[in-house]
């Protein structure tokens, strides 16, 4: 969907557009955190590199792009790291900066790839609390293996596999998972995936 | 020490060294943060195969090379980005290939009496006063095109992935980079020969990676490792009449098991004070 890769068959369309136009309207945030760790390269080298081409190309980083890179990752909540090289933090933290990079492309859209995957747990229900707040302002699609996280702020879910669809919730409200689950599922719903997933496909 | 710079020889040797630091330092910081050493390996010896079809054809064997290895270097590129999991064969095929036709064609080079070694180990006590213009101006050229494509390069190397999304041109910069690979290697190998080249273009950016904080420091760290290197090798090549090449090869072997041994200990006592 980031035009990466290219469909083997069929169209994909990204805000009515071809992902690869679509690409600035775009924020992402990759899975693994934990690449390139020995890279040195600065907290804030790293956000400002969702500023390349944030507008226009420019010869260097403009007034406004810093700016931009101090509020997002204020945000965040890493301006104290702004100067630490990427290999001396956490991984959670780690995914901080790169949400606060994915962020920093002002995205419509943005999309994040197991954003909970190496993060702690502490910050999980803070990072659901940010992306609710973030979600009044931009769509966020997020992709996840680990069903217990879907917090109460999802708004749809699709589920896929095996690259086909097999069921798309299509626009399931609030309401709607309420009845589908019995109770609000939340963050407490962590220990019973198992009991989460039946429930789902059997509709 | 001074009196040795009274020769002409040692005077464009000692620069050449410097302006090939450079070059070395800014090329070679993107090769190991790319991770493109094999890669660039193959380019340096694939390019013998250029220098014996210039002695062959009788043109200047640097200019056989220059051609020879961007355009085995945008072959390479290519495959590598096509099929990313063979890469690595298929550079070893045109690493050996390139290295075979480079012998065959000084064999059917009649009259052809130069020494190979040189090339294989060059011979930074020869380079010319063309030489050095050649290097100046390959010096520049990277320094701008490195300038201008900082940030892009900088995003390219940390995550590549994320800077085709934000729209870098990727490929247009891997190849890039890949051809100002060659045009250095081409360099190097009158100053180390073609089968030192990796040494050089990767031991400096090693050990400057492990005390710097940014790509930028990092090269220039290690041009100004590459530059040590050379000062201390051409006193001792002088001073022993050792080959020069290899010299310089050992010098920054040792230099990275120093930096190696000492991270290992400065490490162990960070850790201690920790607990």
């Amino acid at each position: 969907m980031l035009g990466i890769l290219k469909p083997c068959g069929g169209e994909i369309k990204v805000l009515g557009e071809e992902p690869h136009n679509a690409k600035h309207r775009v924020g992402y945030m990759p899975q693994n955190a934990d690449f390139n760790i020995k890279f040195p390269i600065s907290v804030r080298e790293i956000v400002l590199m969702g500023r390349l081409y944030g507008s226009r190309p420019r010869w260097w980083y403009s007034h406004m792009d810093h700016q931009k890179t101090e509020a997002v990752l204020k945000k965040v909540g890493m301006w104290e790291h702004r100067f630490t090289p990427i290999g001396h933090l956490s991984g959670g933290q780690r995914q901080r900066v790169l949400i606060a990079r994915a962020l920093a492309t002002d995205p419509e859209i943005l999309f994040l790839d197991e954003p909970t995957a190496s993060v702690d747990p502490e910050f999980e229900t803070d990072l659901f609390d940010f992306m609710k707040e973030l979600n009044k302002t931009v769509t966020i699609l997020m992709v996840t293996h680990d069903i217990g996280v879907i917090s109460r702020n999802v708004k749809s879910v699709a589920c896929v596999n095996r690259t086909m669809i097999f069921h798309k919730g299509g626009k399931i409200t609030q309401e709607m998972i309420d009845m589908a689950y019995g109770c609000p599922v939340d963050l407490v719903a962590h220990g019973l995936p198992h009991r989460v997933l039946p429930v789902h496909q059997g509709k | 020490m001074w009196d040795v710079l009274q020769f002409e020889f040692m005077r464009n040797a000692l620069l050449a060294g410097v302006l090939v630091s450079i070059s070395c330092g800014i090329i070679g910081s993107l090769i190991v943060a790319n991770r493109i050493v094999f890669l660039s390996g193959g380019i340096a010896h694939a390019a013998f195969g250029g220098i014996g079809l210039a002695l062959y054809l009788g043109f200047p064997p640097a200019l056989g090379a220059a051609l020879f290895s961007v355009a085995v270097s945008f072959v390479i590129g290519g495959v590598s980005l096509k099929s990313k999991h063979r890469a690595d064969t298929v550079i070893g095929v045109l690493w050996a290939v390139g290295m075979a036709l480079g012998i065959i064609f000084i064999d059917l080079t009649p009259g052809y009496n130069a020494d190979p070694m040189s090339y294989l180990f060059g011979s930074i006590l020869s380079v010319s006063k063309a030489d050095i213009w050649f290097t100046v101006a390959l010096d520049v050229v990277i320094l701008v095109i490195t300038l201008a494509f900082y940030r892009e390069f900088l995003a390219m190397s940390y995550d590549e992935e994320f800077a085709f999304v934000v729209g870098v041109p990727v490929r247009f910069l891997y190849f890039l980079l890949l051809c100002m690979t060659a045009l250095s290697i081409v360099m190097i190998i009158r100053i180390v020969g073609l089968i030192l080249v990796i040494a050089l273009l990767t031991i400096p950016p090693y050990i400057a990676e492990k005390y710097t904080n940014s790509l930028w420091k990092m090269m220039v760290l290690s041009s100004l490792l590459g530059i040590l290197f050379t000062l201390v090798v051409l006193w001792i090549s002088y001073s022993y009449d050792v080959t020069s090449g290899a010299t310089i090869i050992l010098v920054a072997g040792a230099a990275f098991f120093l930096a190696q041994i000492m991270n290992a200990i400065v490490g162990r006592t960070l850790q201690t004070g920790r607990r």
